[in-house]
């Protein structure tokens, strides 16, 4: 199985949150909202090429409009197999957290 | 109202990024500068984009270089696609190689021949050092230096001016020849060898000047050598194509030495063989015999100067000599002098009579020069 990052984990996450709205500043802005914390279009970016070569979201170009100068969006969408790794990981993230009864 | 972002940054990153990351980096940039505007300011928007941009700089985002895939593959196809081509317009693409081979050709062969034209008589080692001796008489130049008694002079008589030319300082080697090539000799002579075999011979080079005459010219020994060849009168040396004519291709077996051919009713005993005498040399020869009396009424004579020595005083030697040797010839106001043609330059530079071969004209070498900056140009 697949170990990713925390980040990575969240950033998969967001996209399949996210639905056919998740691109670049739209994830960071996500995330900013989520979570609370600031992060840089950049930094998501990276993630999200991350991910994409590693075969757990797809992308496509599409949507261009005015406040972008015209320019398309890469939008992002989990493949079956991005689905599948985040069920696992929550599987096991669940079974370690279960073992801890004080943290319930 | 739109806001763009600070000029400098926009083409810093135009600069760095990968063209296939571009657009949407650019486009998510440029999206968050409005959204950034219109929430807090134009300098935080601003502020904010600078720091994106060198966010951006990593190499994620850079240019990536263009790593040659196999070169072979790509360049088959290119190679099929010219091929293609070529066959799609046959016959402009035949009319088009066609035209290049032509030209290519005449700017070769232009080449050659002017090659050929200018290393005339070079191959010699003193090429530099040697002239011939020509007279001017009424306004006719020579090259033929005539006998006292034309014909009928004796063989001893031949080599008088030769003699006197030989008491000067400076001059090296004096040596003299004719040739069947020449209009002042016979052109044709029967040759016998010594199976009664009956052959023709047209180009023979007569001299009485002995071995000198390998001084002077650079003529190359295969068999036998330079010092002894032509010692004595009755002595010839055959150029390997004379040999084989007379001896067939296999003459290096055979004992030359021994050999003999028999012209104009005297017997000449071979004493060597030397390579043929290239293209590009005023003079011709197929064997050059020593004779004691030479066949004609004169004699084309050549000098080797020392190197110390110059033209002028050359000159004036040779002329001393001459008069001394033809005392009438001072009065005589027909008598023009006598003049020294640079071995050279009688190729493309002689305006005498009696020339062995027909000399090259120096407008013809400029004409094909032209033609090969033309072509070249045109090509």
């Amino acid at each position: 199985m697949i170990q990713l990052g925390n980040l990575e984990e969240t950033v998969l996450l967001l996209v399949m949150i996210m639905d056919e709205e998740a691109y670049g500043y739209a994830v960071s802005k996500e995330y900013l909202r989520q979570n609370g914390k600031d992060i840089s279009i950049s930094a998501v970016h990276t993630v999200l090429s991350r991910l994409e070569k590693k075969g757990l979201i797809q992308s496509k170009m599409g949507g261009s409009t005015e406040e972008r100068g015209g320019r398309r969006k890469r939008i992002f969408q989990t493949t079956d197999y991005g689905v599948r790794t985040a069920q696992e990981l929550k599987a096991h993230r669940t079974k370690l957290w279960n073992q801890l009864p004080q943290l319930q | 109202m739109k806001k763009y972002p600070p000029k400098f940054w926009q083409r810093f990153l135009k600069w760095f990024c990968d063209p296939e990351l571009y657009e949407e980096i650019s486009g998510d940039l440029e999206e968050a500068v409005e959204e950034r505007y219109h929430e807090k300011s134009e300098a935080y928007a601003k502020k904010k984009y600078r720091l994106d941009v060198i966010k951006f700089f990593k190499p994620y985002a850079w240019k990536k270089l263009h790593i040659e895939r196999q070169q072979a593959p790509l360049l088959q196809n290119y190679l099929k696609i010219g091929v293609r081509n070529i066959l799609k317009h046959r016959n402009y693409s035949i009319l088009n190689g066609v035209g290049l081979v032509l030209g290519l050709t005449c700017i070769f062969l232009s080449l050659l021949f002017i090659r050929n034209e200018l290393r005339y008589d070079q191959f010699h080692s003193n090429a530099d050092d040697i002239y011939r001796i020509q007279r001017v008489y009424r306004s006719q130049n020579y090259a033929v230096m005539p006998f006292q008694d034309y014909w009928s002079t004796t063989a001893e008589d031949q080599l008088n001016f030769i003699n006197e030319l030989k008491k000067s300082q400076g001059l090296k080697n004096v040596v003299q020849f004719n040739s069947t090539n020449s209009p002042t000799a016979l052109p044709l002579y029967y040759v016998y060898k010594s199976d009664g075999k009956k052959l023709t011979e047209d180009n023979i080079l007569w001299t009485n000047s002995g071995n000198e005459i390998f001084e002077v010219f650079d003529w190359e020994f295969i068999y036998g050598s330079a010092e002894n060849a032509l010692l004595i009168p009755g002595s010839i040396v055959l150029t390997e194509s004379a040999a084989m004519k007379y001896f067939g291709a296999d003459w290096k077996k055979k004992d030359l030495t021994n050999e003999y051919l028999v012209l104009d009713s005297a017997e000449y005993s071979i004493n060597g063989v030397i390579n043929n005498v290239p293209e590009y040399s005023h003079v011709d020869f197929d064997l050059i015999i020593n004779r004691s009396q030479i066949p004609s009424w004169g004699n084309y004579t050549y000098v080797k100067k020392t190197p110390e020595l110059s033209e002028q005083q050359l000159l004036e030697a040779v002329s001393a000599a001459y008069f001394s040797f033809r005392p009438e010839a001072k009065d005589n106001p027909l008598e023009k002098g006598l003049i020294l043609q640079p071995l050279t330059s009688i190729h493309l530079d002689s305006e005498a009579l009696y020339e062995l071969k027909t000399p090259g004209a120096p407008r013809y070498l400029w004409m094909f020069g032209l033609i090969v900056i033309y072509q070249s140009l045109y090509m």
